[in-house]
């Protein structure tokens, strides 16, 4: 596949490996942000190609393994009720809640449907008047402008059968969060290609210039992140700490505006819970007040649901690079894909998951 | 990747480039037909107005978010000729198995580690200026995002 699998190349692979230990004279550790890039660290073997002095550490962009857990709960007490056609990706359904997932609530008779796009969910509202549907509107900045137009077509359309359940997250007041806490390691950051690809790189030059990192929009290919992880070394090397764009062919710097225009319209910044991490401030997005009657929430009376995790979950201490799923006592045992404690062992971007799948005893 | 298991089971975490191969317009939106190895999705254009029959697209969750750019997208080969024809380490490596010419992921493959220590410095081995992308462009309107008041 073309702008895939010559990404992939063993030769050049290989190339940027040996550059990356030519480059490296003392230790240091980057982050990388997102789960995908984690997958194909773990997937592929990166980390064991780079010279011992890099570490890499595992980021919180993982929207599966974030989503705080009382919105799951919100989202089965929605599913279950009578009448509701609940829309969702496919990553969110085995999520678990307090005490179920979607995948349960379908199973039991609700009417759970995966969907490819949110527009998927807004074409099943008009095919169905007689039915209230409501789509799970998840993720980072990635998939904000999707579930933006899906709630301007729903307004546009005025169908009063559909609703949104929204729970996104938003990833530099997460970088953010990471630098400042106490027992930080990261010295230098692979930002999320697709994240970037939306947002462009504006929010980033303030967190390199106030905290001394290095911050490099990195791909998801072997190539891309290991040429990632190559700048950013280099940059370490160099004592700079300046954002750059591995990752051109998709990620112009001013971002994709017309995305941002219609997330813009329709969301606002909140506070965000995360789950495993606690509340971070202006880091979330909810429907503004012009698109309130489109809030699942509201509509379904849900608000009031609180929920707390599991105690033997780690999952915060993992999102934030302070422990490896390795460290976890329930790895691989009280938690594994089939029966979770948290979500990153059930997200196919998460950590625990993507270390269950490749790396099943410590290395 | 298997493209007919995630298409079958989407997830909202991939974003794959895609071919545009038709565009056409649904309920005033700019939507077309996207190939991916052999699959075609609709894919909603109205964040790639500059996209053309032929150009490659990244999409997410049916909507493409960007054009790729196929200049930049070479940028990283060039990089490697370079580095490739500064280098006479065509044996050395880095010591993993590789399986044909793609990698492969290393479920059940042993992989050898590199040897441990930084590899001694070879002269002018190292690859040249990577590529930059200086300049501060305009950005949205910060106020953008911010809550109702």
């Amino acid at each position: 596949m073309k702008y895939v699998d010559e990404y992939r190349d063993a030769a050049g692979v290989r190339q940027l490996a040996d550059a990356i230990r030519a480059a490296t004279t003392q230790p240091w550790n980057i982050m990388e942000i997102c789960g995908g890039q984690t997958h194909a660290i773990i997937r592929f073997g990166l980390d064991e190609m780079l010279p011992r002095e890099i570490t890499l550490i595992h980021g919180p962009g993982c929207p599966v393994c974030v989503t705080p857990i009382e919105i799951i709960d919100k989202a089965v007490a929605i599913a279950g009720r009578p009448g509701v056609i609940f829309c969702s990706f496919g990553d969110m359904l085995r999520v678990p809640g307090s005490q179920k997932d979607l995948f349960t609530v379908k199973s039991e008779g609700g009417d759970v449907r995966i969907v490819y796009s949110p527009m998927d969910a807004v074409a099943l509202a008009r095919k169905n008047p007689e039915r209230q549907v409501v789509f799970f509107a998840v993720g980072f900045e990635t998939t904000a402008p999707a579930n933006a137009m899906a709630v301007a077509q729903a307004a546009k359309l005025a169908l009063d059968n559909f609703s949104a359940l929204v729970s996104h997250v938003l990833v530099p007041p997460a970088i953010r969060a990471v630098l400042s806490s106490p027992s930080n390691r990261v010295q230098g950051f692979l930002a999320a290609g697709h994240v970037c690809t939306v947002t462009g790189v504006s929010e980033y030059r303030p967190i390199a210039e106030q905290y001394r990192v290095p911050i490099v929009v990195t791909g998801f290919e072997p190539l891309d992140i290991l040429q990632g992880v190559l700048m950013c070394v280099k940059q370490l090397e160099q004592g700079r700490h300046e954002v750059e764009n591995q990752y051109a062919r998709s990620v112009r710097l001013e971002g994709n505006l017309a995305a941002l225009r219609q997330m813009a319209e329709v969301f606002q910044i909140v506070p965000r819970k995360w789950r495993g991490i606690g509340q971070i401030p202006a880091s979330g997005l909810a429907l503004r007040q012009s698109y309130a009657k489109y809030d699942a929430q509201r509509r379904f009376g849900v608000e009031h649901i609180t929920a707390e995790e599991p105690a033997e979950c780690i999952a915060g201490e993992v999102l934030q690079g302070h422990k490896k799923p390795h460290d976890c006592p329930a790895f691989g045992l009280r938690c594994t894909p089939e029966r979770p404690l948290g979500a990153p062992m059930v997200s196919s971007e998460g950590a625990c998951a993507a270390y269950y799948r490749y790396r099943k005893r410590g290395h | 990747m298997s493209l007919c298991k995630h298409f079958k089971d989407p997830l909202m975490c991939l974003g794959i480039p895609g071919k545009l191969v038709e565009v056409h317009a649904q309920d005033d939106l700019p939507m077309g037909k996207v190939e991916f190895g052999g699959i075609l999705k609709d894919v909603c254009l109205a964040y790639t107005p500059e996209a053309q029959v032929g150009d490659y697209v990244l999409v997410h969750v049916g909507f493409a978010i960007s054009r790729i750019d196929e200049a930049e997208a070479n940028e990283v080969f060039s990089l490697l000729k370079e580095m490739g024809d500064l280098s006479e380490s065509e044996e050395e490596g880095s010591g993993f198995r590789v399986q044909g010419s793609a990698l492969e992921p290393t479920v059940g493959v042993a992989v050898a580690l590199p040897p441990p220590g930084i590899a001694a410095k070879t002269g002018g081995g190292s690859a040249t200026a990577t590529p930059t992308q200086p300049g501060n462009p305009s950005s949205p309107d910060p106020q953008a995002l911010t809550p109702d008041p």
